[in-house]
């Protein structure tokens, strides 16, 4: 009984014992210095965890039923080359562009794509920059070697096809960084070089040529958009962002004058760069779209520029131009911003029956679709749109709009990819394709296995690669081979395509407008082989019908003047039209 | 032995006594260790000078916490323990704990005792440290007390800024120039920031994010990063942001623009105050603004774009709205004046950003000029009071 209680002691005093040394701990704790929460208890502040950005990927639309898969195997293996790394000069980051031509007139559209190279080093033994590969039978196409006569071995841009001497075979312009040069096509699958742009444009960095007829005599006149003013020499400026280095933006080089030539028909051209007073705006000029926006008969240019403000020239006189973007809405975004704008693209979208201007831009900035709501009005609608989502981290550069579905909406094709490797952004960019519809555009999710990955791409163009009446795409990408994209929507809608032959106009037809009246509704469309950045397009017209299984009036509108109507074509026709001419070609 | 046997022995008057006696021994010696072991737990505490090595030990050894409890207990028994305050001053930012500078710097003194240079540097631990709340109200006691340091009104003035708000940046801009010369700097920072752009906004998106996140209760911070995701375009991250139970009138209007620009008409009428408020003026004619144009209500529109025109003549995308509705109502020659207006607008935007274009007086006076002829009065004479005369 004693052993017991003693027991209970020992343990009632070793607790005592440790409830002291306790009581010494809690002293110390008491002395610890605690001013600083007492700080944050004064204001209540408490931490919060802030939701996480996803960007344009957590706002993708569930948009289906266009998409475009990837040809392998075409033959084409033409990658553009734009410089060796950590050179970091400003040309490099411009990219090539592509075009569709049929230069054998074999019917079937062959591609030329346009290289770069080292801009600051042309050695002697270079070879061509120009890249054309012939189409052998459908999706398969062969390199054209020498035999096609063209040479040309500087850093080249923009490829700008159109049948300028109007002999029914088309030409081929190559823009570049300090050069440039002028094919014309023989008919016989060659061409020869004509020295008179080499001439005119000298040693001017151009980046988009294009061909228009602005004076309305049947032949195509050039406006050339002109970059900036960089020396060919190293070491070139280099800026830094976040501790590396990167391309230096084009503010740091002097801006130059756009060109503008009128074109004689004799094969000689003039230089109206001056007097009609294009070359009193100096900007640092990327893409170009020439149409009648306003359907008064002449043609207006406008013209994006990269972190400048664009530019939008309306014909006062015979070649005197007058600059209107300000007044027009199209200088700058709807927040009143310059924007680096790249590529450029001019179509009806939102079917009110006057053409629309879109600018692809930098990042950060969207995309900005100027509707046109009166004659040269134009507003910028873009702001929360999926346009805006879906380009705010994304440098665009083509812009190509297509009806994939045919559903008789215009949808849209953006070439994306960085300028330049900054840390705090994507270089590699995945392109873009938006549903077009009566409701705006969507992101297509399901838009194919190629629109998965990220690419640096650049110039595209829409051509029907396999003749199944459907507008395919062409993409030129730098460091990795050109894609061709072909369609493989769902869900489309019927068509038909045009081709158009000028008599009075050119013969091209460039700029003609044309109206399609269908059960549904009416339509507008734009002949413009120039694809806005770097490329040029088909000369085939693809136009959706949607479930209409005809359009009931075809009005085309020449650039002569003239209007001409063409009744009842039905879904899946092809039909030539000759302007002037009643019977056509189907 | 029984149960029952037990039990009367235990009641025996002797063994009671006996009992009585033992349990009171048995107390005093409960006490005795107790107070024992308080003693010796007392006695074996490290020293002021221990605590401090074994900090710094911690701290070299990367065992921050340690080393934290420790600066602390070493802090905690001797005020002045200058190591101690070394290293939780080190420890501050790898433990994004800006308060524990904030709190060396200030110690234990009564606000109203700081010293000038105290405020400003208590200030400027707690603006570093995106304590932002906390950086205004010392900043605002330190110009109470201070009215003439040039530091704190420095700091005072920029503080709006860092949270993109023009507005409150200007109105102490106004109230310094009052009653010293401003600096040129943050003259033209109030130009750039009058008229926020993406890129401009995607600078400040990290420090607002910190600050937000160090102290969610911070309205002008959670207004900044709302003003910044406005101006990026991101809408929703906006209307996430400002979906709080924070019944500041502001958080409402800034609501109301991101649902608007957004064309979701409904939710911003809910938003909006039936008239014009006090606060956030401009920000509640471009809402308005923006619904009248969903409604395609031109007429409406233009006067509510007028009007925030008016409230924030710097501002650029007020301007472009403005002239946009101008050019739908085919007002040629005004939408020709607000057009170049526009263009001016950028034009300063522009030279603001490049400050080496405004390196004289003669180059401030043009910027005036043209603050002047859009309109902006209380820039045009803030940029004159940098100038000088």
């Amino acid at each position: 009984m004693r052993n017991r209680h003693l027991f209970l002691m020992m343990i009632c005093l070793f607790g005592m014992t440790a409830f002291g040394f306790l009581l010494g701990q809690f002293e110390e704790r008491r002395l610890v210095w605690d001013d600083d929460r007492q700080l944050l208890e004064e204001l209540k502040i408490q931490p919060e965890p802030l939701p996480v950005y996803r960007g344009a990927e957590g706002n993708l639309a569930s948009a289906s039923g266009i998409r475009f898969e990837e040809a392998v195997g075409s033959g084409v293996t033409f990658a553009y080359d734009n410089g060796p790394e950590n050179q970091y000069h400003l040309a490099e980051t411009l990219g090539g562009g592509v075009a569709a031509i049929d230069f054998d007139s074999d019917s079937d559209f062959d591609l030329v794509f346009v290289d770069g190279g080292n801009p600051v080093e042309w050695p002697s033994n270079r070879t061509s920059r120009v890249s054309l590969f012939r189409c052998e039978k459908e999706l398969q196409y062969a390199p054209v070697k020498n035999e096609s006569g063209i040479a040309w071995t500087g850093y080249g841009h923009g490829c700008s096809v159109a049948d300028v001497n109007n002999d029914g075979f088309d030409d081929l312009l190559v823009t570049g960084y300090q050069s440039s040069a002028f094919y014309l096509n023989q008919g016989d699958g060659t061409f020869e070089e004509a020295n008179i742009v080499k001439t005119m444009t000298a040693d001017h960095w151009c980046v988009t040529g294009c061909w228009s007829d602005l004076d309305a005599d049947g032949d195509l006149d050039l406006y050339i958009a002109c970059y900036a003013d960089t020396p060919r020499t190293l070491p070139t400026p280099v800026c830094e962002s976040g501790g590396v280095r990167i391309h230096c933006n084009p503010h740091s080089y002097r801006a130059v004058t756009d060109l503008l030539f009128e074109n004689l028909g004799n094969g000689d051209f003039v230089d109206r760069s001056d007097s009609s007073g294009i070359a009193a705006y100096r900007e640092y000029g990327m893409g170009v779209v020439v149409a009648d926006l306003d359907r008064n008969g002449t043609m207006e240019i406008f013209v994006a520029n990269d972190g400048d403000r664009n530019l939008l020239f309306r014909q006062t006189a015979p070649w005197i131009y007058e600059e209107i973007a300000l007044t027009s809405g199209v200088a700058f975004n709807g927040q009143g911003e310059t924007m680096g704008s790249m590529g450029v693209a001019c179509v009806d979208f939102d079917r009110n029956g006057q053409l629309d201007l879109l600018t692809t831009n930098f990042s950060h900035e969207s995309n900005a679709l100027f509707h046109q709501v009166g004659p040269l009005t134009f507003v910028d609608t873009t702001q929360g749109t999926e346009i805006d989502r879906s380009s705010r981290l994304r440098v665009g550069w083509s812009a190509i709009p297509i009806d994939a579905d045919c559903d008789q909406y215009m949808d849209l094709f953006v070439a994306n990819g960085h300028v330049t490797q900054m840390p705090s952004e994507d270089w590699a960019q995945r392109s873009s394709l938006l549903r077009g519809g009566p409701d705006g555009f969507e992101e297509s999710r399901n838009a194919g296995a190629w629109f998965e990955t990220a690419w640096h791409a650049r110039g595209a163009c829409r051509v029907d690669l396999n003749n199944d009446g459907r507008d395919d795409l062409a993409v030129s990408l730098i460091d990795a081979p050109a894609a061709l994209l072909v369609n493989d929507s769902s869900l489309s809608g019927n068509s038909i395509q045009l081709r158009f032959s000028g008599t009075q106009s050119c013969r091209s037809a460039e700029g003609a407008i044309i109206e399609l009246e269908t059960a549904s509704g009416t339509t507008m469309h734009v002949l413009m082989r120039n694809a806005g950045y770097l490329s040029s397009n088909s000369n085939v017209m693809t136009v959706g019908l949607g479930a209409d299984a005809a359009a009931s009036v075809v009005r085309i509108h020449w650039p002569s003047g003239l209007t001409q109507e063409l009744r009842n074509i039905t879904a899946g026709q092809s039909v030539n039209v000759i302007e002037g001419r009643t019977e056509n070609y189907r | 032995m029984r149960i029952a046997d037990t039990y009367a022995v235990n009641n025996h008057p002797a063994y009671l006594c006996a009992s009585n006696n033992e349990l009171m021994k048995f107390l005093f010696l409960s006490i005795l260790f107790a107070i024992g072991g308080f003693v010796i737990q007392t006695f074996r505490r490290p020293t002021v000078e221990e605590l401090e090595y074994q900090a710094s030990v911690a701290w070299n050894e990367t065992k921050l916490a340690e080393a934290e409890q420790l600066a602390r207990q070493a802090l905690g028994r001797s005020e002045s323990s200058s190591r101690a305050k070394e290293i939780l001053s080190k420890l501050a930012g790898p433990l994004q704990r800006p308060e524990i500078e904030l709190a060396l710097a200030i110690g234990n003194q009564n606000r109203s005792e700081l010293t000038e240079a105290q405020f400003t540097e208590a200030g400027r631990i707690a603006m570093h440290g995106s304590l932002f709340r906390i950086a205004d109200q010392l900043f605002a006691q330190g110009i109470k007390k201070y009215p003439g340091s040039y530091s704190l009104q420095r700091q005072y003035a920029s503080l709006p800024g860092l949270q993109l708000n023009a507005e409150e940046m200007q109105t102490r801009l106004i109230q310094w120039s009052k009653r010293g010369t401003l600096p040129k700097d943050l003259v033209v920072m109030f130009l750039g920031l009058a008229s926020l752009d993406s890129r401009a906004a995607s600078a400040a998106e990290d420090w607002l994010k910190v600050s937000l996140a160090a102290d969610a209760n911070d309205v002008e911070s959670r207004l900044g990063l709302a003003r910044c995701f406005l101006a990026m375009g991101r809408y929703q991250e906006c209307i996430q942001l400002l979906d709080t139970h924070c019944r500041d009138s502001r958080v409402a209007i800034l609501q109301a623009v991101a649902h608007a620009t957004e064309r979701n008409v409904r939710a911003a009428s809910k938003l909006l105050p039936a008239t014009e408020p006090t606060v956030m003026k401009a920000e509640f004619w471009h809402a308005t603004g923006l619904i009248c144009v969903e409604q395609e209500n031109w007429k409406d529109a233009e006067h509510a774009f007028q009007n925030a025109v008016r409230e924030r003549p710097l501002n650029k995308l007020f301007r472009s709205r403005y002239c946009e509705i101008l050019r739908r109502l085919q007002k040629n020659k005004e939408e020709m004046i607000q057009a170049e207006k526009l263009e001016k607008v950028i034009r300063i935007v522009q030279v603001s950003i490049n400050t080496p274009e405004i390196s004289d007086r003669a180059s401030l006076l043009a910027l005036a000029d043209m603050c002047s002829e859009v309109d902006a009065a209380e820039a045009a004479q803030l940029v004159t009071a940098v100038a000088g005369k």
